[in-house]
């Protein structure tokens, strides 16, 4: 056990919450050494944590108050989240405001499978694209080689292999597919929004009850 | 009001409250019920939390409620083997630093305009006053002296009375990180308080 060791492990040592083996290790370096055993000593010295004392009836009013107002709150986050009529002012606006951040991070996750769909899309362009260069490429020597037959047997075959080899034969090779996929953000958006109401518990439950029921404490 | 600065020991509530096990069972068949229970164990712990990390009664007011609102949505609550009460001071804990860094970035000026709480008034009010107070002395005033990250681990620890453990699971951070952190933040407040006292 070293100086710094013991330096980690002071805390665990004073409450108690080290196993036998490092206190007897710890205890051990104290005897030896001064620095430590002093910092250790002033430590546990240390006055006890206390808690700022309220008036009793100060806070018996505030803890009171609390379960109303958290009974209207959570009614609120139930009730308002798709109603902006609804939707309360002041610290409850700030609060839907909050519970909203969850459905715009759930949006913008889906905005970013919306991006990378869009990216494959783009890459299937892209392939569709290079094969239609292959297309061409193949064209060109085919016609390289009808000329090559022409020439050879003079035949008169034009219009059979123009047609078998038009402009036109790319254009079916891929459509692409992704296109549909532009319709998810819609999609993605009205299935969020109402995520919590689905969490939250059936109509008329006790805390939503006393939140209906008590007199509004915050505006 | 006399008595506000006569201090006292951090085990406040004398009320028995059910383990949280308990209120999971209680829950598993009447969920608003086990809520129920969960608010009433929790509430005043989460607000004083909240309190001495915002120094503003009405805003730990406000975090305290958010911390159960959220607790209410949040499906996992009352599942066998959810941290439910590192999960409470981790929610508290966040908010409050949100709150502080938000306000800290306006130049520390409280946002007082958006609110409008009426009836609490006079309460947060004598709170705050027993608040500032208690922060130009003894501990709670070198407290105000160490990191965020100190201050945080001994408030967990020594104020809220969570185990070693628990303390692990609301910061997310290994046990030895635990035992280091408590350790080094202890052997600073002494320097603090050493520093503090009248030559
Ligand atoms: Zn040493």
């Amino acid at each position: 056990m070293n100086c710094w060791r013991v330096g980690n492990l002071i805390a665990p040592f004073i409450d108690g919450e080290l196993d036998e083996a490092e206190c007897l290790a710890i205890a051990d370096h104290l005897e030896q050494c001064d620095t430590c055993a002093e910092t250790v000593e002033a430590v546990a010295g240390l006055p006890d944590f206390e808690r700022v004392s309220v008036d009793p009836e100060v806070e018996s009013q505030l803890f009171e108050a609390f379960d109303t107002c958290l009974a209207q709150r959570i009614a609120h986050s139930l009730l308002s989240e798709d109603d902006e009529e609804l939707a309360p002012t002041g610290t409850f606006g700030t609060l839907i405001r909050r519970e909203l951040k969850v459905p715009v991070a759930l949006v913008a996750a889906y905005t970013g499978v919306v991006l990378l769909l869009g990216g494959g899309i783009l890459l299937n362009y892209q392939r569709v694209d290079d094969l239609q260069t292959a297309v061409s490429e193949r064209d060109a020597i085919i016609d390289t080689m009808r000329v090559r037959l022409a020439d050879a047997e003079a035949g008169p075959n034009d219009s059979f292999l123009a047609a078998e080899t038009g402009a036109d034969t790319p254009n079916i090779v891929f459509l692409p597919a992704g296109t549909n996929g532009t319709g998810l953000p819609a999609a993605a958006g009205t299935t969020v929004m109402p995520a919590s109401f689905q969490l939250g518990p059936a109509n008329g439950t006790a805390w939503r009850n006393a939140a209906l029921e008590s007199p509004r404490v915050v505006h | 009001m006399g008595r506000a600065t006569t201090l006292k020991l951090v085990p406040q509530t004398q009320e028995k409250h059910p383990s949280d096990d308990d209120i999971k069972v209680v829950a598993r068949t009447n969920r608003d019920r086990g809520f129920d229970l969960l608010v009433r164990k929790y509430r005043d712990r989460i607000y004083y939390h909240a309190l001495y990390i915002t120094k503003d009664s009405e805003e730990a007011f406000d975090v305290a409620q958010d911390v159960f609102v959220r607790g209410y949505h949040e499906s996992r609550l009352f599942d066998d083997g959810f941290l439910t009460k590192a999960w409470l001071f981790r929610v508290c804990t966040n908010r409050c630093y949100n709150i502080v860094r938000d306000r800290n970035r306006r130049g520390g000026i409280l946002d007082r305009l958006g609110k409008s709480t009426v009836v609490l008034q006079e309460q947060h009010r004598a709170i705050d006053d027993v608040m500032a107070r208690e922060l130009t002395e003894g501990m709670a005033r070198a407290m105000e002296k160490l990191s965020p990250e100190h201050r945080t681990i001994l408030l967990l620890r020594y104020f809220d009375d969570l185990s070693y453990k628990e303390i692990a699971d609301v910061l997310d951070i290994k046990l030895g990180t635990v035992m280091s952190r408590l350790s080094r933040a202890k052997v600073r407040l002494t320097a603090v308080i050493g520093e503090d006292l009248p030559a």
